[in-house]
């Protein structure tokens, strides 16, 4: 049957497939170029029926647009970045993630990373010229990017920008996207000159080959999430958790469903807001199987979502640009300079446009510039001699007079781009170290730094070395007790200080053990004339020779107590019960070195509030 | 047909302007290294591989085949125990799962257990159909996807 190929037609296959797998070592796809416009289309539609009265105006055209181009041309490999893990959230192979895609602009000047596996030194330089940067980039940008205002909002560029913004919110209603399934397809050059639909993944060959199934899709509600990335970051787990992709079928997930036998097929269902669903079929060669029946039942629930979520995301780019719904159009524009400038009731004589180098303005447009004019004449977008460094690549590039980088040349580790060319590099390691977050790090004199030393969580790097951090604990030489150096809790009442010490294995000190730490007070210190100890602790009896000393004049800055210690010089409780008030616990205050007895907790009393510091001790 | 092959290589020639770019870079770039893949003739090539344009690639069999003759085929494949042939009856895209779940089982036996013919479609909708088989286990469904009546299997 091989044979019987038709080898001219099965040549004209090969020659396209040879031109799409030398240019891209493997593909992956979203919907279909056929269905994203239908999901666009859909969504405005329901934006509209939403929002009737509102004067934010939307070109259904531009969007439908934008939602093709995110996958055209084939060639180049923007698909890559239409994944989200549903559950962490990361992109397919390293590439970013569709949120991360659809936030940064630098990532949709559209080159793979020089060290990534993908880049076989063909062409993943093209930027993204006619798409986001273009939109988004070079005339001061809209949504999400620069300038936000309605006026930006409403450029016909703008939005095939969020088109493109809508395609990724589309693509994670496919069960492939946000399992890392990725899924061969050919590109667009197949597609029209063979008329050959190859997508590989059979949730998108149904949408692709069922055009009337927009038409059960019942979007209700608008979702507002309040960022593109929350919209994405939903939209990914919702299709992660309930449906599979073909080649990542969640068989722990399925098996645990409830199974269903109908006429001798078995089933298995899940409830999905409140609707039962077939999320997959037993198989007779494959453990579980997506029959069509299964995917046209996921169809109505995923793509409704991502209509949804496209509809609540042409929302929120309103909502960000005209925020009171009061801006209504002027399509009057004129040239200020290169400069187009628009007048609206939302900001008179407002800059809508800057033509830059390579545009004109001409009669409120900006044009392309001829080249006719320029020095080695030819015709337009054909490549310019003129070489220049790209410093985030360090690599030289030149300019094809339209705008367009294309990679000359990649510089190597041991070399920096400058000016127009590869230099190598004269690194002397500069014996200077330095501090990175808890690391120190060297300097080798070409701006690549590198870790000489990695300080452990019991260091802190300070200016060019990991010195210890302060110990946590302070052994008074006299006692051997060993006390917290920081203050571990307060002001609290006592039985929560004995509490709180007893949690962290350490416990509250006896009047004895607290008043040791004094300094500096005759009366109060250890062995003065102060009667107050653990044996004698009754303030009937033993408070006598206890008067405190000037408060602020300790040793310590102004407290009575070592120079090791850190934190509030104040109140702080004892576990030493007063005999003669058995609601009250004994303490010692620092600020004036005082030792007397306080209510444990409760209503305060005349000695004063009844909460204080703790220092814990072992 | 001719016409078709030429215009398929027109416009890779003409719209194809990332070939050109692409030969720019290589001009310009000593460290492109393609020659795993690169070749002059198809003996270059490993297995059933040709060369087109200097770069071995795979051929993609799109001649006319029923899902009748699909099944059949796949049945024929698997009596025989020869999985690469298996897997020609399905989609590209479930050639690593196909592979991962045959190989080293026993495919002659696979085949005596599949149910006898014709094969009786229960969905049809373009391309796409859907045909049912009973066993004494059950019913099941044998998913096709058929672009240009070149039947494909994707899972059953």
């Amino acid at each position: 049957m091989t044979t019987a190929c038709s080898s001219i037609f099965r040549k004209s296959i090969l020659a396209a497939i040879t031109a799409a797998i030398t240019l891209t070592p493997a593909l992956t796809s979203g919907y279909s170029i056929k269905t994203h416009p239908r999901l666009t289309e859909r969504a405005v539609q329901f934006y509209l029926e939403q929002n009737g009265n509102s004067n934010n105006r939307v070109d259904l055209d531009a969007l439908k647009l934008g939602s093709v181009n995110e996958d055209s041309p084939d060639l180049y490999i923007r698909s890559y970045n239409h994944f989200e893990n549903w559950e962490d959230k990361s992109g397919l192979w390293g590439f970013s993630s569709a949120a991360d895609w659809a936030e940064n602009g630098e990532l949709q000047r559209g080159q793979v990373p020089l060290d990534h596996f993908l880049n076989t030194g063909l062409l993943w330089t093209k930027p993204l010229k006619y798409y986001y940067q273009e939109a988004l980039g070079d005339f001061g940008g809209g949504y999400p990017f620069g300038d936000q205002s309605w006026q930006q909002a409403i450029r016909n560029d703008n939005q095939q920008a969020l088109g493109h913004i809508a395609h990724l919110e589309a693509d994670l209603t496919v069960p492939a996207h946000v399992r890392m399934d990725p899924h061969a397809f050919l590109p667009a050059i197949v597609r029209e000159f063979a008329d050959f639909e190859l997508h590989e993944d059979s949730y998108e060959i149904w949408a692709a080959n069922y055009p009337e199934a927009i038409s059960e899709l019942t979007p209700t509600r608008i979702p507002n999430y309040g960022s593109l990335r929350t919209f994405y970051d939903e939209t990914s787990h919702f299709t992660g958790a309930h449906f599979s992709s073909d080649n990542r079928i969640d068989t722990a997930r399925i098996s645990s469903l409830e199974r269903r036998v109908e006429d001798g097929a078995t089933y298995y269902y899940d409830t999905i807001d409140g609707k039962d669903v077939p999320i997959a079929r037993k198989g007779f060669l494959m453990p579980y199987v997506l029959d069509w029946r299964v995917l046209e039942e996921q169809w109505k629930i995923s793509a409704t979502r991502g209509v949804e979520g496209i509809a609540g995301i042409i929302t929120l780019y309103f909502e960000i640009t005209n925020p009171t719904g009061d801006c209504t159009p002027n399509p009057v524009s004129y040239c200020v300079g290169n400069n187009v400038y628009v007048d609206d009731n939302c900001g008179n004589d407002t800059l809508y446009q800057q033509c830059g180098n390579s545009y004109s303005c001409q009669e409120g447009e900006c044009n392309p510039i001829s080249n006719n004019g320029h020095p080695d004449g030819g015709s337009e977008c054909t490549p310019d001699p003129y070489l220049h460094c790209v410093d985030r690549w360090n690599a030289v590039f030149r300019n094809d007079r339209c705008g367009l980088d294309i990679i000359v040349q990649q510089c190597t580790p041991s070399q920096t781009c400058q000016t127009d060319s590869c230099v190598t590099n004269t690194c002397t390691p500069s014996s200077t170290l330095h501090c990175v977050g808890n690391s120190v790090y060297n300097n080798d004199g070409c701006g690549h730094d590198t870790v000489v030393q990695n300080c452990t969580s019991s260091q802190t790097c300070q200016t060019d070395s990991c010195r210890d951090n302060p110990p946590a604990e302070y052994v008074d030489s006299n006692t051997r007790l060993h006390w917290q150096v920081n203050v571990g809790r307060g002001p609290i009442d006592e039985i929560s200080a004995e509490s709180y010490c007893q949690s962290i294995g350490w416990r509250l000190p006896t009047v004895s053990e607290l008043r040791s730490l004094i300094r500096g007070c005759a009366t109060t210190v250890t062995g003065g004339s102060c009667e107050i100890t653990n044996e004698c602790n009754s303030f009937d009896h033993c408070n006598t020779g206890c008067r405190p000393c000037v408060t602020g004049s300790g040793p310590d800055n102004g407290c009575y107590w070592p120079n090791q210690l850190q934190g509030t010089c104040s109140y702080y409780w004892t576990s030493t019960v007063d005999t003669f008030d058995t609601r009250a616990n004994w303490m010692v205050g620092f600020e004036n070195a005082e030792i007397n007895s306080h209510l444990k907790w409760g209503s305060t009393n005349d000695e004063g509030s009844h909460s204080h510091y703790v220092r814990c001790v072992k | 047909m001719t016409n078709l092959t030429n215009r398929i290589r027109e416009s890779i020639t003409a719209s194809g302007i990332a070939l050109v770019v692409a030969g720019l870079l290589a001009a310009s770039c000593n460290n492109n290294n393609n020659s795993q893949n690169s070749c002059a003739k198809d003996t270059d090539c490993a297995g059933d591989q040709v060369c087109e344009y200097n770069v071995c690639a795979d051929v993609i069999d799109v001649s006319p085949r029923t899902a009748q003759q699909t099944w059949e085929g796949l049945y024929t494949a698997l009596h025989s125990n020869d999985l690469n042939q298996v897997l020609k009856y399905f989609t590209k895209g479930r050639k690593e799962y196909c592979t991962q779940l045959l190989e080293g089982r026993d495919l002659p036996s696979i085949a005596d257990s599949m149910p006898s013919l014709p094969l009786q479609p229960t969905f049809q909708r373009g391309n796409l159909s859907q045909y049912e088989i009973i066993t004494d286990t059950g019913r099941y469904g044998v998913k096709m996807y058929c672009p240009h009546d070149h039947c494909m299997l994707i899972d059953f």
